[in-house]
């Protein structure tokens, strides 16, 4: 649980810093953790971009009984020296070189890092702000995709609901990437030759996927999004993720991308993702339980999650000893503890 | 592929896959963590493998693939 509310703290923060959200709209006073008594939620978000570390720090207040929350403190830092301020109400804007800028009031309830327009002189702020909007946070649920989209989305819902409008919107956005996409999933659905969007309508656009009728044959039939299997669905959302995004310098946050996916299916997809890490690729956390992925990437790339006594979560990036045991065959009989 | 770790198996998948096989066509079991050697873990798996290859019809063809890949 603890691991997903990461994924879920890091989507927020990409939502108040991109979005324009308001603070009561990402994060609810109902979102306080209950062990502590705290009105006050800190969240830090570090970053390394082109050899800089940017070091983000938000503070949100909670007003538990009139349920309103607001900022009370939001910086940003490169290197440890200041981009931006806000405290006490006050914004205080940094150039690039550090020196100080303009001081304005600003509205309590927004982020001002995402309020701030591009100007030569804060390239750096932009560079942090654009960096967070190339998260890709998802959690893929074939149940809930779309069937067609109305118009083209920017960003990836949480569950890839909105895949069909994101992949309209990426693939004319980011045309390179989508030959070597198809390419690989004809490598991974048997008989698939191509997908193709058509129009529906005067607005809509329909997925369709193209399969040759037999593996003898080049005669081809359709299929619309919807009619895929659900294994069939979750691949093509995870190709695209890889290939589709190739060159863009995406970071992938996957929550359980093995669901819905064959045995024989998952161990071409991890070694493609780990090949594309930094050659198009920024960075890819997954969170999973399957034996496949912790054997695989576990060992020398895992993280592991634990409870402490004091019931807070902790990570090492410490494996476990199994003595000779596969990783996941010693979690499963609970001796990694 | 029995290798003793992600680096190992990494560096195996890129030359076979420069003699043209897929990656699909590759399996990579690796070591896990722990007290013991990895080479000799490789070891004492290699013959459970083998005897678990030899026994698969398919085995006379995937043989004959890999030494016209190392004859190449």
């Amino acid at each position: 649980m603890e691991k997903l509310l990461y994924f879920e703290a890091i989507r927020r923060l990409q939502r108040f810093l991109t979005d324009g959200v308001t603070v009561e709209d990402t994060f609810p006073p109902s979102d306080v953790t209950r062990w502590l008594n705290s009105p006050i939620q800190t969240f830090q978000l570090n970053f390394i971009l082109a050899g800089q570390e940017y070091g983000y720090e938000l503070r949100v207040e909670h007003d538990m009984h009139r349920r309103l929350s607001r900022v009370s403190y939001e910086e940003l830092k490169c290197d440890g020296r200041p981009l931006f301020l806000f405290s006490e109400g006050t914004a205080t804007l940094f150039r690039d070189d550090f020196s100080t800028g303009p001081q304005l009031i600003f509205d309590w309830s927004r982020s001002g890092v995402g309020a701030v327009q591009p100007r030569p002189e804060n390239s750096r702020l932009i560079q942090f702000r654009q960096a967070l909007d190339k998260l890709v946070i998802v959690r893929l649920n074939p149940f809930a995709m779309d069937a067609e989209s109305r118009k083209e989305d920017m960003k990836l819902g949480a569950r890839a609901e909105n895949f069909v409008s994101w992949y309209r919107y990426a693939s004319s956005e980011f045309g390179m990437g989508t030959d070597a996409f198809k390419t690989e999933l004809r490598q991974s659905i048997d008989n698939f030759e191509s997908l193709s969007l058509v129009t529906v309508g005067t607005e809509a656009k329909v997925l369709k996927a193209h399969f040759h009728r037999s593996r003898d044959t080049r005669d081809l039939c359709d299929f619309t999004f919807a009619e895929l299997s659900e294994g069939q669905k979750v691949m093509v959302v995870l190709y695209f993720l890889l290939f589709g995004l190739k060159g863009q310098h995406y970071s992938l946050f996957i929550d359980e991308p093995d669901n819905f996916l064959a045995l024989r299916e998952i161990q071409p997809w991890i070694v493609a993702l780990t090949d594309l890490i930094g050659d198009g690729l920024e960075q890819a956390v997954l969170i999973s339980h399957h034996p496949e992925i912790i054997n695989y990437l576990g060992g020398s790339k895992g993280r592991w999650f634990f409870r402490a006594e004091s019931g807070h979560a902790r990570v090492t990036d410490v494996p476990p000893d199994t003595g000779g045991l596969s990783l996941s065959e010693t979690l499963a009989r609970g001796w990694d503890k | 592929m029995l290798c003793e770790d992600t680096q190992h198996a990494a560096f195996a998948r890129y030359f076979l896959e420069l003699q043209g096989i897929h990656r699909r066509e590759i399996r990579a079991k690796i070591c896990p963590p722990g007290s013991q050697a990895a080479s000799q873990w490789v070891v004492d798996t290699y013959s459970k493998e083998l005897a678990e290859f030899r026994r698969r019809s398919n085995y006379q063809q995937l043989v004959h693939r890999f030494i016209k890949t190392f004859t190449h």
